[in-house]
């Protein structure tokens, strides 16, 4: 991508673009590829620390992390899209609490069957992304300063519009819905249950291949890579680079909303605060995970391994039994030494290049 | 302080409409007051107009709603005895608070009544109170914030330390041997406070588990407790600080555990009589809205002053299994 052009160069055999380049060098210039050493190295930290619970071989622990990391994951698929795309989406967390309350109120408040209640949620969803994408797009403001709007306006939602519609500010029963027990199972059953494994590492492995797929082998995947790393040229080739970033709001909005069903359904009920300040969570998981803060450059499954990082990281420093008052610290250090660990490798690879 | 009462009051417009007072206590308390010789004797000689203001940071949500009703219990009871109550609930903004306690000193009440969110910022229209004679009395949350004013009454409301000292007299009693306390705020400092009572009054050994903004990620939450428990096999009490945490911290706790929480939301009432928590520690909120109309009805006519300098504890009140019908009850008249 980086390739200074190459006017010297004329007989092939000197052109370096064409060097052999082994797969073990060329596995290394995966932007995934530090997120995965990172992970591992995590993993073994914490066997060893945390070998008292057996954490390498007790599928308990392994459960805890891997839906601590699904309950990450889901919605960073999106946001790491969004970040390749050259935008950020500060909304996306309070989108959590926003769906969820709406859910809530539609089923328990108006008595709607779950699964029509379900569609409007999603919908609601679309058009926030909408919202969020047109603004950005249109005013040509940083995606930063608008979402960060958007983030407060639903913020002063769910406490304003839930306590005037029900008089409180969180929402229970929503179990009592028509049609709850097939939502249960879809969205937040146990699949192993005497392990505890979620459904939800099903649904994040599942986005994550879907959009690892979306980023690697369709056409929408290439504008996503230029429309992020450089927008006028990318216009001045044909890329629709507007539609593509309001593409990408919708989807991290309605993968938000769509986790916040998932979890009100978990919770059978939701309160106003949740999801309020996870953004920076999901954000963190993509950049773990190798994409750039600037945009034009990242993976999905690279996020995935992101989001893995902070899943064994917060149950990792429990299981380790280390003093919790600490737990912010343990986290900040893990992930710094996670991300450098990861851009080490990656700039290794490179210079061999 | 200002972030961290901001923060408590977010947390108490979360709780549920079912607070959880003795409500029959305190009306029967009150009506021996007002049926007594002595109160007739009052009734018969010219009663000097009390004027109260009730000015707090309070909101609209279910938490101030008990306490609005408190007040309003208390300025009908005493309406016969010639005593006027006004209101201001200035929503966790601390201009309008300050706003609302000049105008009862405009008004020349004769008692205020406030909440303290933020003592530098009221301290301003409290001297100016004190200094034109008005009694003071605070209100939920500032004890010990203006007690240097001559004209400051007493303190009506719940401490932290105590509240959780009750919690951990129930958890001995219970048999627990292994007490985890979450707390779900990193910068909350009542938080620790609770804990530190708990762990006062616990006779087995208590520990702390910080989740930081566990309110906001309660999925995840639920994961980590679960990953205390397996890492801690001993522990088998669980003390929760906030009641959507506990609630969703039931499907991660082992079975048999003893689970305790502070205060109600519309889950924990059934959870209790399910027998699947242990019992809840309430603040009862009701009575910091009733109580101190009644104390200044007396201070006005009687020159009555209560507590000495020590504060009028409104809590901890217990809810479990044995009167979480009639709380229910109650909470359904929205006085608990």
């Amino acid at each position: 991508m980086t390739t200074a052009p190459d006017t010297t160069a004329t007989t092939a055999a000197a052109d370096e673009r064409l060097a052999h380049v082994g797969p073990f060098a060329r596995a290394l210039q995966r932007p995934d590829t530090g997120a995965l050493i990172g992970a591992i190295a995590v993993f073994l930290l914490f066997a060893w620390t945390a070998r008292q619970v057996n954490w390498a071989g007790d599928a308990g622990v392994w459960s805890s992390w891997l839906n601590t990391s699904a309950y990450d994951g889901i919605v960073a698929v999106p946001v790491a899209l969004l970040m390749i795309g050259g935008e950020f989406d500060l909304s996306a967390g309070v989108m959590i609490g926003s769906s969820g309350l709406l859910l809530g109120i539609l089923t328990t408040h108006a008595h709607w069957n779950i699964w029509p209640a379900i569609a409007v949620v999603l919908l609601f969803g679309v058009a926030i992304g909408c919202l969020n994408g047109f603004t950005v797009t249109k005013t040509r403001l940083p995606s930063f300063i608008v979402t960060l709007g958007t983030f407060f306006m639903l913020r002063g939602l769910n406490a304003g519009a839930t306590i005037k519609i029900t008089g409180s500010v969180s929402i229970n029963d929503i179990d009592q819905a028509h049609g709850f027990a097939f939502a249960h199972k879809l969205f937040a059953s146990l699949v192993w249950p005497q392990y505890g494994l979620s459904v939800a590492v099903l649904w994040w492995f599942g986005l994550t291949a879907a959009g690892a797929w979306l980023l690697a082998r369709t056409r929408f995947g290439n504008w996503i890579f230029s429309s992020g790393g450089e927008p006028v040229s990318a216009r001045n080739v044909g890329v629709p680079v507007a539609r593509t970033k309001i593409v990408l709001f919708v989807m991290t909005s309605t993968v938000a909303a769509a986790w916040g069903i998932m979890t009100a359904v978990n919770l059978r009920g939701m309160q106003s605060n949740e999801g309020v300040g996870r953004e920076f969570e999901f954000i963190i998981a993509a950049v773990v995970g190798g994409c750039l803060l600037t945009g034009g450059y990242g993976s999905v499954i690279g996020t995935a391994f992101g989001a893995a990082i902070i899943g064994m990281a917060q149950i990792g420093i429990i299981s380790s039994g280390w003093d919790s008052n600490w737990v912010y610290f343990f986290e900040g250090v893990v992930l710094l030494a996670a991300v450098m660990l990861n851009t080490a490798i990656r700039r290794r690879a490179e210079r061999a290049r | 302080m200002s972030d961290h009462e901001t923060v408590e009051a977010f947390e108490e417009q979360r709780m549920s409409r079912r607070g959880v007072l003795v409500k029959g206590g305190v009306l029967a308390a009150g009506a021996t007051f007002l049926g007594s010789h002595a109160a007739e004797a009052f009734g018969a000689t010219t009663v000097a107009k009390t004027k109260v203001a009730v000015v707090t940071h309070g909101d609209t949500g279910s938490f101030w709603s008990v306490f609005k009703k408190g007040v309003d219990q208390a300025a009908s009871d005493l309406k016969a005895r010639n005593v006027s109550v006004s209101q201001v609930y200035a929503n966790n903004d601390v201009s309008k608070q300050v706003a609302g306690l000049n105008q009862a000193i405009a008004a020349k009440v004769n008692v205020i009544a406030t909440s303290v969110p933020d003592a530098s910022a009221l301290k301003d229209p409290l001297t100016r109170a004190a200094a034109k004679g008005i009694e003071i009395i605070t209100v939920n949350s500032g004890l010990g914030a203006f007690d240097y004013l001559k004209t400051y009454e007493v303190h009506v409301g719940q401490t932290e330390d105590v509240a959780g000292e009750g919690a951990g007299k129930v958890f001995s009693a219970a048999g627990a041997k292994n007490l985890v306390v979450v707390i779900h705020e990193a910068s909350n400092s009542g938080l620790t406070q609770r804990a530190q009572g708990a762990k006062k009054t616990f006779s087995g050994t208590t520990k702390t588990l910080l989740i930081p903004n566990a309110t906001s990620d309660l999925p995840g939450t639920q994961q980590k407790i679960a990953a205390y428990f397996k890492a801690n096999p001993k522990t088998d009490a669980f003390l929760g600080l906030n009641p959507d945490v506990t609630v969703a911290a039931l499907t991660s706790l082992p079975a048999g555990t003893k689970v305790g929480t502070f205060d109600l939301n519309p889950q924990v009432i059934p959870d209790i009589q399910a027998g699947k928590i242990l019992f809840a520690i309430d603040q009862q909120q009701y009575l910091q809205g009733y109580l101190p109309v009644v104390f200044a009805y007396l201070f006005v006519t009687n020159l009555n002053t209560v507590g000495n300098g020590a504060p009028v504890l409104t809590g901890p009140g217990i809810v479990n299994k044995a009167n979480a019908a009639k709380v229910a009850a109650l909470a359904k008249q929205g006085t608990r």
